[in-house]
């Protein structure tokens, strides 16, 4: 991208997302059980699946 | 959403960002976390403030800096780049807490109208998940990327 380009961008609004690769070592880190429960028991105990079956159904037949 | 964001920093994998949130207590760096669950295209959305010292993510702490609605934004801005690398995978979203997951529901209400434009957004409610209504308090939320 040329300086004139983002110069016209609005940089405040719509930032530039920058890769960082010093950020990949943190992709498996753990995260609260908590979060991974709540997650489970939608999955296992909801009809979480099964909506989103739904919305992909929709994905896949909407023109 | 027309909101101002913060300049936000990603892993190749565009799992993981960063940015710095300025405010009433100084600067906190951020961290929002896109974690796989292992049965299913599920991915956890995680956002918590970096201890500087030990480098760890404390997901509890309320940090009150004054920037929400800037803070909103960028997660939004977030959840739209991690859809453009994984568009057919769900994002999980809920709190620690009460609290937390109430705050969470706040700013999906806020900005509802403009998020259902790209996403479809769902929470879970006593052990049923639906399309998400105003008005109601969910239990968790869940966000899948419209065919636009």
């Amino acid at each position: 991208m040329k300086v004139k380009d983002l110069m016209e961008l609005d940089l405040r609004r719509n930032p530039l997302i920058t890769i960082d690769k010093t950020l990949d070592k943190y992709t498996n880190d753990p995260i609260p059980q908590t979060k991974i429960d709540k997650c489970n028991d939608a999955i296992l105990n909801t009809n979480l699946l099964q909506v989103l079956a739904e919305i992909k159904k929709e994905k896949i037949t909407k023109p | 959403m027309e909101l101002e964001r913060y300049q936000i920093l990603t892993s190749r994998n565009q799992k993981v960002y960063e940015f710095t949130s300025v405010g009433s207590k100084g600067h906190v760096l951020k961290r929002i976390t896109f974690s796989k669950m292992t049965t299913t295209n599920l991915f956890n959305l995680a956002l918590g403030d970096v201890d500087k010292e030990t480098g760890k993510v404390n997901y509890d702490i309320i940090t009150n800096n004054g920037d929400r609605n800037k803070i909103l934004a960028t997660v939004a801005a977030s959840i739209h780049t991690f859809f453009s690398r994984y568009p057919d995978y769900a994002i999980h979203l809920t709190g620690n807490t009460p609290s937390r997951t109430r705050l969470y529901q706040i700013a999906i209400t806020t900005y509802f109208d403009e998020l259902s434009l790209d996403f479809h957004i769902l929470g879970k409610l006593k052990g049923e998940v639906l399309r998400l209504q105003k008005g109601v308090n969910y239990e968790a939320f869940f966000i899948i990327l419209k065919n636009n």
